[in-house]
């Protein structure tokens, strides 16, 4: 399983939405394109034809527009952790924070009809393992089943 | 490269939720259907462009006046080349980016899947603009695709609408280009790296990188030409004090990336059908991934060789002619790797194969022409003569439009979920092929003949080649119904196609079913 869907099992599973360009090349991408645009746009600009440049700089508004919004969910990621007494879910999604904390003596681990794996409890639900494939959901719905009934039995 | 699991489908949870009726086709944001309007624009547009070029083949056929009136000869010349190029050629391949590249990434889509289906939209518009413009006062734009200065500025209200046309176009391709360029860097699934991505998604990255960087000066260039026009101002008119070759600068700085924006896409598909039919990886897959960007890099370096004869210095010819001649390097490179890919491979022909090898042949003679027309002594004989019509034919057509026909045989079977009629096709194909010939190459004698291009009339020493060339044009427009027979037949019904129809094909976008399901890699498939 690829490092970046995999969940690291230990008391803490992580994982985190597949975004194949770094944010760091991403950068580096726009700046050389943004270069090679504006460049363009300032030497046509030079020789008196100036109306290139207003277009040049439009686009390249526009794919840094596109670059930020993938950027914004580049660091979507799901952090389940669970200790004594509580299962905490932490999910990250454009930017923001979602955090739910279940009672670990009643949370229970119910897998979907359509294949996706929820956390039951205290009158809530919250489905995770949304970055992962059909396998690591199956994975991890197992890993959270057998460390619960550990935590229960008191064998953590 | 193959996934480490199958894509489940057939399993239930399959389901298409899109709307039913022409609804779905106007809001869908699904890259598939949009992959399909674009393919059916460009083909309703390659139609249009091509019953203008048989308006002016008959018109050539003899000498003299015969059907039309010189001015409406010019604005079919016109609106033929704007309709080829930014109509048809262009949004076929987008049109193959749309249904194909999530497919051979492991993408559930476009990364801006409303951003898509607003690109498509502007299409029509443009489209509507351009042929209305010929209904206006003064007819459409009778000024050739590239749209020269100081008769632009003169001409009737038919320019105003051809420059919003381009306008949208413009718009349509950027908006499409920064999808794909978006689409390819972030979404790839896990284990696919760049250099393990297919060559049609690398051509297509390169090319998206060449439309942000081009469509800007394009945009700039009519923009100048409107106000030039209504505003007052004085770019290109000499009376004002402007001057009229900056457009030809401007336009060619734009116009010959352009060549490759509609090539390099062409070389991806051509990169994904040899090696599926030679059952064979291609051949020196990294030397073709820096061949791409190179010519795609040189191409922003050459623009003045279309220019050869407005008045330049003798060193600057020279510096055009040798960046001119550079190009050839990288082309060179990966014809060299399909032939390479083909020897002694397990080779079989069939149409998506016959339109690659057709295209290679082609594509090539096309090249050489092109290196003769780079020589500044050459060209200035040859300047706008038919010689220069007759080498970009063979780049264009021959080159684009044939390479685009094998990509549809090639992937319809994905499309549609049958197999193509394989005698049709090659009908179509040996059809295609020497109507093709027939129509264009003897356009190479005309222009060394000195028979200028853009004229409904000609001297009578060209009329024998003009009839050949003119026969040809006519055999080689009604092929094309062929092709949509055979495109609707296998729409229709036809043998069932595996996930993988062709034995030698690898990737990703054959690992799901065929026809593709509405949704595919909703979740990302592990590459190992």
């Amino acid at each position: 399983m690829d490092s970046c869907w995999a969940y690291r099992l230990a008391c803490c599973f992580s994982a985190r939405r597949n975004c194949s360009l770094a944010p760091d090349a991403a950068a580096a991408l726009m700046a050389v394109v943004a270069t090679i645009s504006l460049g363009v746009g300032l030497a046509f600009a030079a020789v008196g034809a100036w109306p290139v440049l207003p277009f040049s700089g439009l686009e390249i508004i526009g794919l840094v527009w596109a670059l930020l919004a993938m950027r914004r969910h580049a660091g979507d990621c799901e952090r389940i952790t669970l200790d004594a007494c509580r299962l905490r879910v932490e999910i990250r999604e454009a930017g923001r924070w979602t955090r739910h904390e279940l009672n670990a003596s009643w949370a229970q681990v119910v897998a979907g009809g359509d294949g996706s794996v929820r956390l039951r409890g205290q009158g809530r639900e919250i489905v995770v393992g949304r970055h992962l494939d059909a396998q690591g959901r199956c994975s991890l719905a197992t890993e959270l089943r057998r460390r619960l009934a550990a935590l229960r039995q008191g064998t953590a | 490269m193959e996934a480490a699991h199958a894509h489940e489908s057939g399993t239930g949870h399959e389901h298409a939720h899109h709307r039913a009726g022409i609804m779905r086709w106007v809001t869908t944001t699904n890259h598939k259907d949009i992959g399909t309007m674009y393919l059916w624009f460009s083909f309703v547009m390659f139609m249009v462009g091509g019953v203008m070029a048989l308006i002016v083949r008959a018109e050539l056929f003899q000498p003299g006046l015969q059907y039309v009136q010189p001015e409406f000869f010019n604005q079919m010349i016109t609106l033929h080349g704007l309709i080829m190029v930014f109509g048809a050629i262009m949004p076929a391949f987008v049109g193959f980016a749309n249904w194909m590249i999530p497919l051979m990434i492991g993408a559930p889509d476009m990364a801006f899947a409303r951003m898509n289906n607003w690109s498509f939209w502007l299409l029509p518009v443009a489209a509507i603009l351009l042929i209305a413009s010929m209904f206006v006062t003064g007819g459409a734009a009778g000024t050739g695709w590239t749209l020269y200065a100081p008769l632009s500025i003169q001409m009737g209200i038919g320019m105003d609408l051809t420059i919003f046309a381009v306008h949208i176009l413009g718009m349509s391709s950027i908006m499409g280009s920064i999808n794909i360029a978006t689409t390819i860097l972030n979404l790839r699934a896990p284990g696919m790296t760049l250099m393990k991505m297919p060559m049609f998604c690398w051509t297509w990255l390169i090319t998206a990188f060449l439309l942000i960087a081009t469509m800007p000066v394009l945009a700039g260039a009519v923009t100048m030409t409107l106000t030039d026009r209504h505003f007052g101002t004085s770019f290109f008119n000499a009376a004002g004090g402007g001057d009229p070759v900056l457009f030809q600068h401007i336009f060619w700085f734009f116009g010959h990336p352009e060549v490759y924006i509609i090539a390099l896409p062409a070389f991806g598909v051509v990169s994904q059908v040899i090696p599926a039919y030679a059952r064979k990886p291609l051949f020196g897959y990294a030397s073709m991934v820096y061949a791409t960007a190179s010519i795609a890099i040189i191409s922003f370096f050459v623009w003045a060789h279309h220019m050869y004869v407005v008045g330049m210095p003798v060193a600057g010819q020279i510096y055009f002619m040798y960046a001119t001649v550079l190009i050839a390097v990288p082309t060179a490179v990966k014809v060299f790797n399909w032939v390479a890919t083909m020897w002694r491979g397990a080779l079989t022909f069939e149409t998506p194969m016959l339109f690659c090898v057709g295209f290679l042949f082609l594509f090539t003679v096309g090249g050489f022409t092109g290196l003769i027309l780079a020589m500044t002594a050459v060209d200035v004989q040859v300047q706008d003569t038919y010689y220069v019509v007759a080498h970009f034919h063979y780049v264009m057509v021959a080159g684009a439009l044939f390479s685009a026909f094998g990509a549809v045989y090639f992937w319809i079977p994905k499309w549609t979920g049958h197999l193509y009629d394989e005698r049709l096709g090659k009908l179509h194909f040996w059809l295609s092929f020497i109507s093709f010939n027939v129509t264009f190459f003897p356009q190479h004698f005309l222009g060394l003949a000195g028979m200028p291009r853009r004229i409904p009339d000609y001297a009578l020493q060209f009329a024998d080649w003009n009839a050949v060339s003119s026969a040809g044009a006519f055999v080689f427009g009604f092929s094309q119904l062929l092709f949509l027979y055979v495109v609707l037949k296998t729409i229709r019904g036809g043998e069932k196609a595996e996930a993988r129809p062709w034995d030698g094909a690898q990737g990703l976008e054959w690992t799901v079913p065929s026809p593709a399901p509405y949704h595919t890699f909703q979740e990302a498939p592990t590459l190992r």
